[in-house]
């Protein structure tokens, strides 16, 4: 599902409906600390998750720039 | 609770709101319930307590910091609106108000209404509106 003002777009699980964050994805516009891009993806409570640990992380580490390479530990995506 | 727009950006309609939860990871999420529905504002920045006169910093970053909302469980919130710059303000019934400005660099704060709106502040302060399609509705941006 794309942001209105196209500038993001939210991967649901099938059959989930918006504005539940358990285990979605999320893409959003380039930053001043992502230049690329970023994504976060969101354990089964809605929390965003740190690749390197699949556990809750601070900001920094939830907001994955889109070339990243290395593990997506708790990754909901097939 | 329904998403409205507004002069300024949008405010979200409620009936009888109030903090219903409050949770503390790396973020402050309040879960707010009005008699329909709930909505869960998750902050993820730096954000501003204030009554008026007196204001304090909650960072959820720094877990300690964010102790003053605690005696904000089941407090009645009586406006929950956001700038079109990014700025969220959530006001209380006690005439306190909440104030997360955006983040340069991360998102600042989100707003979820199951079944219904999810709310975005990227970095820089873009509102990021995600909305059920209705029936019939394409999933494509709005031109």
């Amino acid at each position: 599902m794309a942001a209105e003002n196209g500038k993001g777009l939210v991967l649901l699980p099938e059959g989930q409906s918006l504005g539940n964050n358990a285990n979605i994805i999320r893409y959003g516009e380039p930053s001043a600390a992502n230049p690329n891009g970023y994504f976060r993806y969101y354990n089964g409570a809605g929390q965003p998750l740190n690749p390197a640990t699949g556990l809750p992380g601070p900001n920094s580490a939830t907001h994955i720039p889109l070339d990243y390479r290395g593990p997506l530990n708790g990754y909901p995506g097939r | 609770m329904q998403l409205k727009d507004t002069d300024f950006g949008w405010f979200v309609a409620t009936d009888d709101c109030r903090v219903g939860r409050i949770e503390i990871d790396f973020r402050l999420c309040l879960l707010l319930a009005d008699h329909a529905d709930t909505a869960t504002v998750c902050i993820e920045t730096a954000c501003r307590l204030s009554d008026g006169d007196t204001t304090v910093i909650l960072n959820p970053a720094d877990q300690r910091s964010v102790c003053p909302i605690l005696p904000f469980f089941n407090a009645e919130v009586t406006r929950i609106s956001i700038r079109k710059t990014g700025t969220l303000t959530i006001e209380f019934e006690s005439g306190r108000s909440l104030t997360v400005d955006p983040d340069e660099s991360y998102e600042a704060w989100q707003i979820g209404i199951p079944g219904a709106t999810l709310l975005v502040c990227s970095p820089g302060g873009t509102v990021c509106i995600f909305e059920e399609p209705r029936p019939g509705e394409q999933d494509e941006p709005k031109k």
